[in-house]
């Protein structure tokens, strides 16, 4: 668990606040997964940004069970520092703690870490993340992604995000698995203080997997976010 | 679904508690002669968790953090947080906010410019678009003071402004006007709330650059075969011919433009210098794109943006005695398009500024480096010898005979 102290750096530069946000999604697709079983989820995020380039935040999520109604699904922490190296490049450094529950996993709870590099340029970022457990003990891989968006006037958002994981070490006897790739377009309209997002989530080359069957690669994520 | 429905009604409620919690943006309109900016400094794009992970800007967590900055500033200073606007081109936030009493908006700015944080502030300011309507009403067929002055049938042989794009920072334009139909490539809106329907000024200034040639109707603009990124920033007051643009419009029309890469930006206006407009121009210069404006003679310095050091400031031809560095360019009585598929008679700087954006585009599509003012060339009368600023001082002195050599080149 990351030590994550929003209020500590609040007190570090008068002139940064809190963001907080709270959202609704049709799904929970990360990664061109789905984390919720394609149930419906609600997310809480806060995150501290400092305008020296430090950053902090924590994300708390729920999921619409079938049986169980409204139950906690997935806390992320994470930390790191972002600065200008020039007027239209920026460079981004830090490490992400996801913990789950057992409405993701089935079993007791799911705790693992990521550490990230990035680069930012106008529409564009990129980051490549390493975790040395990643979802399960030992489980090392490294995930790059490449995201763009584009801004059409005032409201609306256009984005796009591609990724690939791949396994860097044999797990468990089985030999490694070919790279996984993820695609995630979608479209958001800003009507203030809420904004309305539309993607589409695909992923291969392995389909998704859960209530016992196979679930597909694409799916369509409608969301809302209000900022507060 | 009973699970969605409480999601859903959970969201709605906090919606309805939303503006309380930071909440003095306001849906008033509040007058902009009333209001500062203030900019601050904009934190650098990271990582966040969630499908916006490459949201950039945009992203409402990023959005929630400003606006309460925004909120506490206000407080601090009695003001009202109107809106904001994020500019990553500059690395700033710009918070627009109203003054609601008389207090003198230099004073408020410069105590808000003083606040931890805030990189400066400043009153929002008005700009005047530089032009005098022209009284004919007659719908007319060319007699374009460039057609003989800049030879621009010749001028066309070697160059019509293909491939490059053109930001015109103006009034709204017709673009379904038949000379204008197809040359906008894109339009934006930056003063909404002041009418829906075409405006003269930036529809004579688009006519000027870019009119399509050879189709029977109108003009020929300067440079036909450019693109417009039509960005309205200005708008027409009712019953007038008048033109006004602010700051905030401007702003948000040039970070447009430089973010979709226009070659040439034309801003065929004028008014006080200004701090946020200065470092867009700033910006754009440094990316080499040509920035074009209309002197003003009546204003100090020839007005701002053409004060501006590497803005290519353009008169109109036939006035006396113009300082080093200006330009002049046809802008009396020159034929254009106006509002309602017509063409008009106009007259004015701004007039002149388009002549010269076009001629920049032609410059862009030869390849000849960079569009600064560098690459004009005065003719001994004064005006821009258009055919030696295209081709290259020394290298051709006359249009027609490099026009002619080219096709006996083709020809071997």
């Amino acid at each position: 668990m990351l030590a994550i102290g929003i209020a500590c750096g609040a007190g570090n530069a008068a002139h940064a606040e809190i963001g907080v946000t709270a959202s609704v999604q049709s799904d929970d697709r990360y990664r061109g997964y789905t984390y919720s079983r394609g149930r419906p989820i609600a997310t809480l995020d806060l995150a501290y940004d400092d305008a020296h380039g430090p950053y902090v935040g924590v994300s708390g999520t729920i999921v619409a069970t079938t049986h169980d109604g409204l139950q906690p699904l997935e806390l992320q922490e994470y930390i790191g520092i972002s600065r200008r190296a020039r007027r239209d490049l920026v460079w981004d450094v830090g490490i992400a703690n996801y913990s789950f529950t057992r409405f993701f996993t089935s079993e007791e709870r799911t705790t693992y870490q990521e550490y990230y590099v990035g680069l930012a340029s106008g529409n564009f970022s990129s980051h490549i993340y390493y975790s040395p457990d990643y979802l399960n003990s030992g489980v090392r891989t490294l995930y790059f992604d490449l995201g763009a968006v584009r801004r059409i006037g005032e409201r609306w958002r256009l984005n796009a995000h591609f990724g690939v994981r791949t396994p860097l070490n044999e797990v468990y006897g089985i030999d490694r698995l070919p790279p996984h790739y993820d695609l995630r377009l979608g479209a958001a309209f800003r009507i203030k203080p809420v904004e309305l997002q539309l993607g589409v989530s695909t992923h291969g080359p392995r389909a998704d997997y859960y209530d016992g069957q196979s679930q597909g690669h694409t799916a369509l994520v409608a969301g809302a976010t209000i900022a507060f | 679904m009973r699970a969605w429905r409480k999601i859903i009604v959970a969201i709605a409620f906090a919606a309805t508690l939303a503006p309380s919690a930071h909440g003095q943006p306001t849906n008033e309109a509040d007058d902009p002669a009333r209001q500062i900016l203030v900019m601050v400094r904009l934190t650098p794009e990271h990582y966040r968790p969630g499908a916006d992970a490459g949201g950039g800007y945009g992203d409402s967590l990023s959005r929630s953090a400003r606006r309460r900055m925004a909120g506490r500033i206000a407080r601090a200073h009695g003001l009202r947080f109107v809106d904001d606007w994020p500019m990553p081109l500059l690395a700033l936030d710009c918070l627009v906010m109203a003054v609601p009493d008389g207090r003198p908006l230099d004073a408020v700015a410069s105590e808000v410019s003083r606040d931890d944080g805030v990189a400066w502030s400043q009153p929002a300011r008005f700009y005047h678009a530089q032009s005098d309507r022209g009284a004919h009403n007659d719908p007319l067929f060319p007699t374009q003071p460039a057609a003989r002055a800049w030879r621009l049938a010749d001028l066309h042989q070697l160059a019509t402004g293909r491939g490059v794009s053109i930001a015109v920072i103006d009034s709204r334009i017709e673009r379904a006007h038949p000379d204008l139909a197809g040359q906008v490539a894109v339009a934006q809106d930056f003063a909404p709330g002041h009418g829906n329907t075409a405006e003269w000024h930036g529809t004579g200034v688009a006519g000027i650059i870019a009119a399509t040639a050879d189709n029977g109707l109108g003009i020929a603009g300067i440079a036909p075969g450019a693109r417009l990124l039509a960005l309205r920033a200005c708008w027409q007051l009712p019953a007038s011919a008048t033109t006004l643009c602010d700051t905030l419009s401007l702003a948000k029309a040039l970070d447009f433009a430089i973010g979709h890469s226009a070659q040439v930006i034309n801003l065929s206006l004028g008014g006080p210098p200004d701090r946020l407009l200065a470092q867009f121009l700033q910006l754009a210069l440094a990316r080499r794109i040509a920035v074009v404006a209309a002197y003003d003679r009546t204003l100090p310095g020839g007005g701002f943006p053409a004060s501006y050091p590497g803005v290519i400031a353009v008169a109109p031809d036939r006035v006396a005695a113009l300082p080093i560095g200006v330009y002049s360019a046809p802008g009396r009585d020159v034929p254009t398009t106006i509002p309602g598929g017509r063409w008009d008679l106009v007259d004015g700087s701004s007039f002149a500024a388009a002549h010269v954006s076009g001629l920049m585009a032609l410059v862009r599509e030869r390849g000849r480096g960079s569009s600064d003012a560098r690459k004009l060339v005065v003719s001994a009368e004064g005006g821009i010898d258009s055919c030696a600023t295209l081709l290259g001082a020394g290298e051709a002195r006359d249009c027609r005979c490099a026009h002619a050599s080219a096709q006996v080149a083709a020809a071997r």
